[in-house]
C-alpha cells in the first residue's frame, strides 16, 4: 500500500477529491484574471507600413502610439484591479468576465512602436541606433 | 486552524487590493521614450513643448493624488479602491509625461543654445 500524507489521511477520499477539485478551479479562475500591461509581448509588425511617413511623420506617429498605449495601460490597469476586487467581493474576476479583453490592442501598438523605431533607426538615422 | 486560513485569506486579499492602489505621482518612473520622437522640431517647439509638457503633468500630479485620496476613503468605506476601480490610477500617464518631458529636455540640448534656460 503507497504512504499516504496525514493531511489526506485526515481528509478522506473525498476531502482529497474536492480539495483537488477546488486547486483547479481556482487555477482556471486566476488564469482568467487580467494580465500586468507590462507583461504582454509585442506583436510582429512589418516596418514596411511605415515607408510612405517622412521622418518628422514618423516623430509624431511614435508620440501618437505612445499616447495610445498609455491609455490602454491605464484601462489594463484598472481591469486588473477591478478583477482583484471582484475576488475578494464575489470570487471570481467580474470585470474581465464582462469586458473586452484588450490585450492584442496593446500587443499591437507596442508592436507598431517597434517597428517605427526599426524604421525611423534605419532611414532617419542611418544606423542600428538603439532608443 | 480556521482562524489561520481566515487570516491568511485576509492577508492575501489585502496585499492583492493595496497592490491595485493609486500610486504616489513622485515615485512613479519615466518611461523610455525616444529623442526622435521629436525629429524636426525646430528651438522653439522644443521650448512650447517642455512648458506644455510641465503643465500637463503639474495637472496629472494633482489627479493623482486626488485619486489617492479616493483610494483610502473606498477602502475605509466600500473595502476597495474606488478611484483605480474606475481608471483613475494616472502612472501609467505620468510615466510617459515625464518619459515625453526628458526627451524634449534633452533634444532640446542637444539643437538649441542657451539651452541652460530650461
Amino acid at each position: 500500500m503507497p504512504p499516504v500524507s496525514d493531511a489526506r489521511r485526515r481528509a478522506g477520499p473525498h476531502g482529497a477529491g474536492a480539495f483537488r477539485a477546488a486547486a483547479l478551479a481556482a487555477a482556471l479562475a486566476l488564469g482568467a484574471c487580467a494580465q500586468t500591461p507590462e507583461s504582454i509581448a509585442p506583436a510582429a509588425v512589418d516596418e514596411g507600413r511605415y515607408g510612405y511617413l517622412t521622418c518628422p511623420e514618423m516623430g509624431h506617429e511614435m508620440a501618437r502610439l505612445n499616447r495610445g498605449l498609455a491609455n490602454l495601460a491605464t484601462e489594463q490597469s484598472a481591469k486588473r484591479v477591478n478583477d482583484a476586487v471582484g475576488w475578494t467581493h464575489l470570487l471570481h474576476p467580474a470585470h474581465s468576465a464582462r469586458t473586452h479583453d484588450i490585450r492584442s490592442w496593446i500587443a499591437l501598438h507596442k508592436g507598431e512602436l517597434e517597428a517605427v523605431e526599426r524604421a525611423m533607426a534605419r532611414r532617419c538615422f542611418r544606423a542600428p541606433v538603439r532608443f | 486552524m480556521r482562524r489561520r486560513t481566515g487570516f491568511l485569506h485576509g492577508l492575501g486579499a489585502a496585499l492583492l487590493l493595496a497592490s491595485g492602489c493609486a500610486q504616489a505621482p513622485e515615485t512613479v518612473a519615466a518611461a523610455p521614450v525616444s529623442e526622435a520622437q521629436y525629429l524636426g522640431w525646430d528651438c522653439a517647439q522644443l521650448r512650447f513643448e517642455v512648458g506644455r509638457l510641465d503643465r500637463v503633468l503639474a495637472d496629472l500630479y494633482v489627479e493623482q493624488r486626488q485619486s489617492r485620496n479616493d483610494d483610502a476613503l473606498g477602502y475605509v468605506f466600500a473595502l476597495a479602491p474606488l478611484a483605480s476601480m474606475s481608471g483613475g490610477d494616472l502612472r501609467h500617464q505620468i510615466a510617459l509625461r515625464k518619459g515625453e518631458h526628458a526627451a524634449a529636455r534633452q533634444a532640446a540640448n542637444r539643437r538649441c543654445l542657451h539651452a541652460a534656460r530650461f
